[in-house]
């Protein structure tokens, strides 16, 4: 009797173990499993990047700093990030070198968590291959910004030994992990080897590349390639993707006429809105962000930082760029805002905006820059590339080509002129000086010539110091500055 | 009665079953034994059951039989046959062969272990009664007169008669359960007999076994029942106040259903639940809708189903204990952390039948707002032309809130006053003095109705209860209904079998003022609470000025602005309410199998089904609606910021998203539960061993399913349908403000336990318990899914030693024992450490191209393991004269591995992650202290009680990196290496400058102006612990005959707070004025005398709000504006007087009779500081209140 009775209980236990690991085994609460592959692709909508380095513009000269206007709370952090300072408040959150950092970094994580789940699904299919390309070329971004952010400008003498950022390319498993700086040769190997695999696994699975202008397509990754190459000086690549863009695009650009028929027709703010819409726009890759405001230095009319006065004067007003100028202050004032994403009058705050990530003008004037630069250089093509763009930036009666140059280094200065207005706002004239090394001087009072702070061309400080909150999770980082 | 007939009548058709059902119980329960009387008895029994037999018997006779159930399971087989033998003859055979005695006394037959034998001596004939505390009769209580065998024992009605040998005898009374107490013979004596709760030699009721507490070796602490026997206060958790040493209760809110703070010997986790488990009849419970720990004080509409045990029912309590360490909560494995509360409910004794009645009414107690040191009318409206003068109120603007004065200006701007109106209505104002305590509070009713029926026969025993609370608020847009019964019915089956079934069913309507869901935001108040559309009387009360008015001379409401709409805080709260309702079932099934002598069986097998529902009514009428609604000028339109804009409109303009209607936001929780134990245990002794061995398994799972809706656009007074305008849903859709949303939780545990217990020489005791814990939290994650527990105990019961026995020859010394303990429990933090992402929507402005992501909130978290908590406990039992006992413990308690949300790399894809990091300890004493009886007198009882705990907290590691200092200074406390968990850290206040500003000692001497988003240590500096450091009681309970008074102090001290802020950027004529700002800096030289900062400029205003400087916020959390929060409370003051011997006799139904009357909260002493803020309250607004100062008059009546 005892014997039996032992004996049952036993099994009794032990047929409970083992039905005690699959009742523990239920879900917890109703989070997402990643399992499937609509799992990914819904992680990877949402793994886009916001345009978090879009403050750069006020490190360059497209905008000088007006003391009377600016919101006395954005002083402490956006002055000494206006003179490349190392420290600055942290007070304001959004757009800071500070933001840029963890949130590149947080979507180099989503990435990488999609790269990870979808190796080890075993699955193998050609949407898979699309959501892999899309992934690895998300990372690949993620970390060109992170690299031209934080350091200095691509080298290739010196890049095996330049600092880099850390490079973490899977889903980290520690309790806390430390890294160490990788070089930038290391970086840009791995960009170079994510955007070929990426493009590569994009292509074989194409019938499965949303459609969407939210995500990256073949055209916006040849222009996120005609982009690197670009930076990299290898210009005969940078003109060969840039034609791939407009080889499946056409050479259309905005219709700026349409949008200044828009301002007269509705309010500011609407035209402003509308500025990137890509049902209107032909933009290759957009990012939609509804809570924060990145161009809050001198996106509004307090920001305290407003469109340097060599642009704000030179520019024509029968140039329909101008009509983007928004006078900011009073008449005295002089000041002007550049209106691209939305218009804010007073209010830093949330509000919906649409950032371009590529346009097809930037592929037009890479290309333009690039057929001047590379070994047989064509000054017709290179002009006829900024003439499409000029063509739509006038009215047909006011519209002049212009003068064509005499040589090589007078078209590739026309060129840069034309990109530097084109883009201007846009936060892509920062890389602008880093890579062709231009000084730029910034003064805390736009009229006095002597207090001048200089940038020198490929000064150390054009690459943005690792910022002080990124160094309290990782003290290594702490001895791996970038040195001043 | 007739009260409760009424109420169940008038209620839903569930009610009316419940009645139903209790009266068909009672009818198959209740048994009335027959009146046949005979001396002779005939019997024919082969191998029956004792308790069979004597039924038998009973039914011939007429004759009761008293015995403890307990004693049943010793006694043999009987067989017997005789014909009509006299009745004594065949009790005399039947007790030779069983291991009891019989006294017979007045057709009662009392059946005792000892061998008590009846003497025939004759000499003088007692009679006396004897009754317990509570003035009730006692049946069956062994008189015996010492030094001889004469014994009898008390009638149903306590009643006794005992003839004694000597002229100067001494009686000894006993009786399980209550303490023996010797008293001089004496005709018509009356003794109390106290019950034995105070007494060492107790049961400790784990929940997973009864234990004799001299055996026991963990820490545990019973509650004394007069604690939970008190009215006014209808949660069970709010009572626990100073009943137990070590146990800190806070009471922050006086709201029906909110959670006291309850912290058991400290704190021992930084991000995970440091509540308690509560546990009734040895089945975990939680909260209503398991409450989220962030959720319990905040005063949001869910802290009402905060409280686990809300819907129990105090008079159906029979008995709670806490056990505290780690050896005592072993078996429990790491849901009980933070300690247990463990619960045992009433149930009936066999051959009895009782039903009680109480019934109480309770009055509030407004609060009185001359203690809180505010301005008057008239001093407020001189602040407020000095402030108009200033620029501070400007009638050129549309304000978006008015106050007395700037509503005045308003209606004049308008025109709807003339100057001589405006005038008029200013000196009104200055004359107003509005009490707004007054105004929106009241003296509430509270009934508490509550009956019982209980008893049983040889077979089984049945408790029903049935009770009916109501409080019909302390404040406006208050009021709670609460309706519970309890069945519990234990059958023995056969004689190895018994099953104890307990069903409860509890439900309860409550309403309180509409609340939003709160807000921490750091940039807006500095780590404070806040909420939109607040409209807490309390709060209210509290903050409004005494200028403005609810009524207008013809009785009409007086309108202000608030949110750019009129308000009016009576019509207010009558508009925008949350309605709740909640109600619970459980059943609770425990066979137990006694396989063998040694061996048995227990199941405990509980199911549990709650729902709950919190609907949030905003009505058309209300201001907040109305607030969506102000666009009708274009000032207005721009200011505005409840307006909404179409962006996909070329032409829009802002507009309201709520053309009619209000909102209406409900909560919906659905909870499930239910749980399976099956335990074996064996005891056996072998001389001088005692071997008892325990092991289970139990597996539970908690399943809640939560949906929330908001309606736009509700009609309450238009048929309660939503009609949402296209815009609101535009407005839904671009800000992704869902109007449904579903979650669940699924929480599941399996655990196996094991607990040996071996006392040698009955007086070394060793315990060794196990238990390996798993859940599914941990999803995938086999390596962390499970955690052994464990605890170790050793108990050495001094006094059984020889050598001390020898020494202690004079029996001063009951009883010393010394304690020591050790034990590991696991705490799981609040949520998985699996990936934590969501599907969102991505709405964008383009709508197309509006698509659904996934969301990664929280990465997994591969090495999260469980927090770990050592106990170590220490302590000694001491009982000396039967009257004084002493219990004094020492513990340690080392938390690690607490997770923290760290800032870990932020490469790492987060800017914290949470891990295992912090570490904290806890040390502490707990000391009971009772003396029965002080004066030693025959009618006059002197008990006091004290209970004193205390704990200090240490945080050595897990603190945050880098915080601001504005989170640091956080007035519920901050935690900081080197200090308590919640530190409260302030600002060092050094003086005012020339300009009225606070000045602030930093590194490098005084600093002017301190900025939002400074960390420079320097600044502050640690004031003291927020939480209290000593806490503990009082009791003194004073008897003389019939009379009871008793008097409950709870005090606790150690602990510091900020006092209600004085300073502000910007004053307006809305709120109410601190009597401080009398004294504030006015002019240049004032700062030699005064340390309240003065009113600033426009322009200054203006400066300091760009530069980000919270000067006032650094101001009113500086170590000059902290104040001791040390108090001592006036808990309970109650007097009690017998009634029964009224009814004796008169009325032969009534058994006994109590009516008491109490003072509920009625005073407290703390430091004058605190201007009358109760330090215990947080003012957390929402749906909290501060706790009721009240009376009560109870009548308690036993049938």
């Amino acid at each position: 009797m005892k014997k039996i009775l032992h004996t049952i209980i036993l099994l009794f236990v032990l047929g409970l173990f083992n039905s005690c690991e699959k009742f523990l085994d239920a879900p917890y609460d109703n989070r997402v499993e990643i399992k499937d592959l609509e799992d990914i692709n819904l992680l990877l909508a949402n793994a886009y990047p916001m345009r978090a380095d879009v403050f750069t513009e006020i490190l360059t000269d497209n905008f000088h700093h007006y003391a009377t206007t600016m919101q006395a709370s954005n002083g402490a952090t956006y002055i000494p990030i206006y003179n490349w300072e190392d420290e600055f408040s942290d007070a304001i959150t959004t757009a800071t070198p500070t933001h840029a950092y963890s949130h590149y970094y947080k979507k180099v994580y989503e990435a990488n968590l999609a790269i990870e789940q979808l190796a080890s699904s075993g699955i193998s299919s050609l949407q898979k291959d699309a959501l892999l390309g899309e992934a690895l070329l998300l990372r690949a971004y993620n970390y060109f910004a992170l690299v031209n952010l934080f350091s200095l400008h691509y080298d290739e003498a010196n890049n095996a030994t330049n600092l880099g950022v850390p490079l973490i390319t899977e889903v980290p498993k520690g309790n806390r992990e430390l890294y160490d700086r990788a070089t930038v040769k290391e970086i840009y190997d791995q960009i170079d080897k994510d955007v070929e695999e990426g493009l590569a696994l994009m292509k074989k699975g194409v019938s499965y590349v949303p459609k969407t202008p939210y995500r990256f397509t073949l055209a916006s990754v040849h222009a996120f390639l005609s982009r690197i190459n670009l930076y990299k000086g290898k210009w005969e690549e940078a003109a060969q993707y840039a034609d791939l863009v407009l080889a499946e695009k056409g050479v259309i650009v905005r219709k700026m006429s349409e949008d200044v028929a828009r301002k007269s027709s509705s309010t500011e703010a609407f035209w402003a809105q509308e500025m990137m819409n890509p049902s209107i726009h032909p933009n290759l890759l957009l990012v939609n962000q509804t809570n924060l405001f990145l161009c809050r230095p001198f996106g509004y009319r307090l920001g305290g930082f407003y469109l340097a006065h060599n642009m704000f004067y030179t520019t024509p007003s029968s140039d329909y760029r101008s009509h983007q100028f928004s006078s900011g202050g009073t008449v005295i004032d002089s000041v002007a805002l550049v209106v691209k994403y939305a218009n804010q009058p007073n209010n830093p705050n949330a509000a919906q905006a649409r950032y371009d990530c590529f346009t097809m003008e930037e592929v037009l004037l890479n290309r333009a820059e690039a057929t001047l630069r590379k070994a047989n250089p064509d000054i017709d093509k290179a002009m006829a590339d900024v003439e499409a763009i000029r063509k739509e930036r006038f009215s047909a009666a006011n519209y002049r080509t212009l003068a064509t140059p005499a040589n090589v280094s007078e078209a590739l200065e026309l060129v840069l002129r034309e990109r530097k207005l084109e883009l201007i706002g846009q936060g892509f004239r920062w890389y602008d000086i880093k890579r062709m090394g231009i000084q730029v001087e910034h003064r805390m009072i736009r009229t006095d010539p002597k207090t001048a702070n200089i940038l020198a061309p490929n000064d150390k400080r054009t690459a943005l110091q690792i910022p002080i909150q990124a160094r309290l999770g990782n003290p290594l980082l702490d001895n791996q500055l970038n040195p001043r | 009665m007739h009260k409760i007939k009424a109420r169940l009548t008038v209620n839903d058709q569930t009610l009316l079953a419940m009645k139903l059902t209790i009266v068909l119980m009672l009818s198959i329960l209740v048994q009335v034994s027959g009146n046949t009387f005979g001396q002779n008895v005939k019997l024919n029994f082969k191998k029956q059951r004792l308790e069979i037999v004597l039924n038998e018997l009973k039914r011939q006779t007429g004759y009761s039989f008293l015995i403890n159930s307990s004693y049943l399971k010793y006694a043999n087989p009987v067989s017997i046959i005789v014909y009509d033998e006299p009745l004594g003859v065949v009790l005399d055979e039947i007790f030779t062969k069983q291991p009891f005695n019989y006294i017979i006394s007045e057709k009662i037959i009392t059946i005792n272990p000892e061998s008590v034998r009846q003497d025939l001596v004759v000499q003088q004939k007692i009679n006396g009664r004897v009754l317990d505390e509570e003035g009730k009769s006692i049946a069956g209580v062994t008189i015996t007169e010492i030094g001889t065998n004469t014994s009898t024992n008390s009638d149903t009605e306590g009643r006794f008669s005992i003839t004694i040998g000597k002229p100067a005898a001494v009686l000894r009374f006993s009786s399980l359960g209550y303490l023996p107490m010797d008293r001089p013979a004496a005709a018509g004596m009356v003794v109390r007999l106290v019950m034995e709760d105070k007494s060492i030699d107790e049961v400790v009721v784990t929940g997973f076994q009864n234990i004799d507490k001299s055996k026991f070796t963990g820490s545990v602490s019973q509650v004394d029942k007069k604690n939970i026997d008190r009215s006014g206060s209808l949660d069970v958790s709010r009572m626990l106040q100073g009943a137990a040493a070590g146990v800190s209760v806070q009471n922050t809110s006086g709201t029906f259903g909110a959670t006291p703070k309850i912290r058991i010997r400290g704190n021992s986790s930084i991000s995970a639940n440091q509540e308690p488990l509560y546990v009734i009849n040895g089945v975990p419970i939680t909260s209503p809708a398991n409450v989220a720990v962030n959720q319990l004080y905040s005063g949001d509409p869910a802290s009402v189903l905060g409280s686990a045990i809300a819907g129990l029912n105090a008079q159906d309590i029979e008995d709670i204990q806490i056990l505290k360490d780690g050896a005592a909560t072993a078996l429990y494995g790491t849901r009980a952390a933070n300690g247990v509360i463990s619960i045992t409910t009433k149930r009936g004794s066999y051959n009895s039948r009782d039903v009680n009645l109480s019934t109480a009414f309770s009055v509030g107690v407004k609060p009185d707002i001359g203690n809180f040191n505010l301005m008057n009318s008239n001093q407020e409206m001189q602040l407020y032309k000095e402030m108009y003068d200033r620029g501070y109120l400007s009638n050129a603007n549309w304000p978006n809130f008015t106050g007395a004065f700037t509503e005045a200006y308003r209606q004049l701007a308008l025109r709807n006053y003339t100057l001589d109106d405006a005038y008029m209505e200013l000196n009104k104002s200055a004359k107003a003095n509005t009490d707004w305590f007054d105004v929106l509070f009241r003296n509430n009713l509270i009934q508490e109705h509550s009956l019982s029926f209980s008893g049983g026969g040889d077979k089984h025993t049945y408790y029903v209860s049935g009770s009916l609370a109501d409080d019909n608020g302390q404040a406006v847009g208050f009021g709670t209904k609460r309706y519970t019964t309890d069945l519990r019915t234990v059958f023995n089956i056969t004689p190895k079998l018994d099953l104890d079934i307990n069903l409860n069913w509890n439900a309860r309507d409550q309403s309180t003022p509409g609340t939003n869901e709160s807000k921490t935001l750091a940039s807006s108040n500095y780590f404070e609470v806040t909420r939109e559309f607040e409209i807490n009387p309390f709060l209210y009360a509290m903050n409004t000025s005494r200028a403005m008015y609810p009524y207008q001379a013809d009785g009409s409401y007086k309108y202000y602005l608030e949110n750019l709409a009129p308000f009016n805080i009576l019509e207010e709260l009558k508009e925008n309410f949350n309605d709740v309702k909640a109600q619970e079932v459980r059943l609770i099934v425990r066979p137990t199998y006694r396989l063998t002598k040694n061996l048995r069986f227990d199941g405990t097998y509980a199911i549990r089904k709650n729902n709950s529902q919190i609907s949030h009514i905003v009505t058309e009428r209300s201001n907040m609606a109305n607030a969506y609604r102000v666009d009708y000028n274009d000032v207005l339109r721009n200011q505005n910021s409840l307006l909404y804009l179409d962006p996909s409109e070329p032409n829009a303009y802002r507009e309201t998203i709520l053309p009619e209607g209000g909102f209406r936001y409900l909560w919906n929780n659905w909870q499930s539960f239910w749980s399976v134990r099956n335990q074996l245990s064996f005891n056996e002794t072998f001389g001088e061993h005692k071997l008892n061995v325990l092991g289970g398994m139990e597996i539970e799972r908690t399943y809640v399913d939560r949906t929330y809706s908001k309606a736009y656009g509700y009609l309450y007074y238009g048929g309660k349908i939503a009609s949402p305008s296209p815009l609101a849903m535009v407005y839904a859709l671009n800000r992704d403000d869902r109007t449904y949303i579903e979650t669940f939780n699924d929480r599941r545990s399996a655990g196996f336990y094991a607990n040996i217990q071996y006392t040698f020489k009955n007086r070394y005791n060793f315990d060794l318990s196990g238990r390996q814990d798993g859940s599914n939290m941990f999803g995938k994650m086999q390596r962390s899914k499970f955690l052994p527990n464990y605890g170790l105990g050793f108990a050495w019961n001094v006094e059984r030693e020889e050598l001390f026995e020898k020494w202690n020859a004079a029996g001063h010394i009951d009883y010393l024992k010394l304690r020591v303990s050790h034990a590991l429990r696991g705490n799981s933090f609040e949520t998985s450490p699996m990936l934590n992402a969501n599907i969102i929507n991505i709405p964008r402005l383009d709508r197309v191209n509006t698509a659904k992501g996934i969301s990664v909130l929280e990465p997994e978290l591969y090495n999260l393991a469980w927090e770990k908590d050592y106990t170590t406990n220490y302590a000694f039992d001491l009982s000396l004269y039967n009257r004084l006992t002493l219990t004094a413990e020492y513990y340690t308690r080392k938390n690690k591995d607490l997770v923290v949300p760290f800032n870990v790399a932020q490469e790492d894809g987060f800017e914290s992650k949470r891990i295992n990091f912090g570490t904290m300890t806890n040390k502490g004493v707990d000391i009971t202290l009772g003396y029965r009886n002080l004066l030693n007198k025959r009618d006059f009882n002197w008990d006091v009680n004290l209970i004193y705990g205390y704990v200090k907290n240490e945080l050595s590691n897990g603190e945050l990196q880098s915080s601001q200092l504005s989170q640091i200074t956080n007035p519920l406390g901050y935690a900081i290496e080197g200090y308590p968990l919640e530190g409260l850290f302030g600002f060092n206040y050094s003086r005012l400058n020339s300009e009225g500003r606070p000045l602030f000692l930093g590194e490098n001497g005084e600093q002017n102006g301190i900025v939002a988003a400074s960390r420079d240590r320097a600044l502050v500096s640690y004031l003291g612990s927020r939480q209290p450091l000593g806490t503990g009681s009082i009791a003194n309970s004073f008897q003389y005959k019939g009379v009871e008074l008793r008097v409950f102090l709870t005090y606790s001290y150690g602990h510091k707070v900020f006092t209600q802020p004085v300073a502000t950027r910007t004053y307006d004529d809305s709120g109410s004025k601190s009597g401080d700002l009398n004294y504030r800096w006015q002019t240049i030289g004032d700062e030699n005398y005064t340390n309240i900062p003065g009113l600033l400029s426009t322009i200054q205003r203006t400066h300091l709000g760009t530069i980000s400087n919270i000067d006032e916020t650094a101001y009113n959390r500086s170590d000059f504006r902290a104040a001791d929060a040390s108090n001592l409370r006036v808990s309970e003051i109650l007097l009690a007087y017998d009634l029964g011997q009224y009814f004796r006799g008169r009325n032969t139904a009534i058994k006994n009779a109590r009516l008491m009357l109490s003072a509920n909260n009625i005073y407290y002493w703390s430091s004058g500081r605190l201007r009358g803020v109760d330090p215990d309250l947080y003012l957390s607004g929402g749906t909290s209140l501060p706790n009721p100062k009240s009376f009560t008059m109870r009548l308690t009546l036993g049938f």
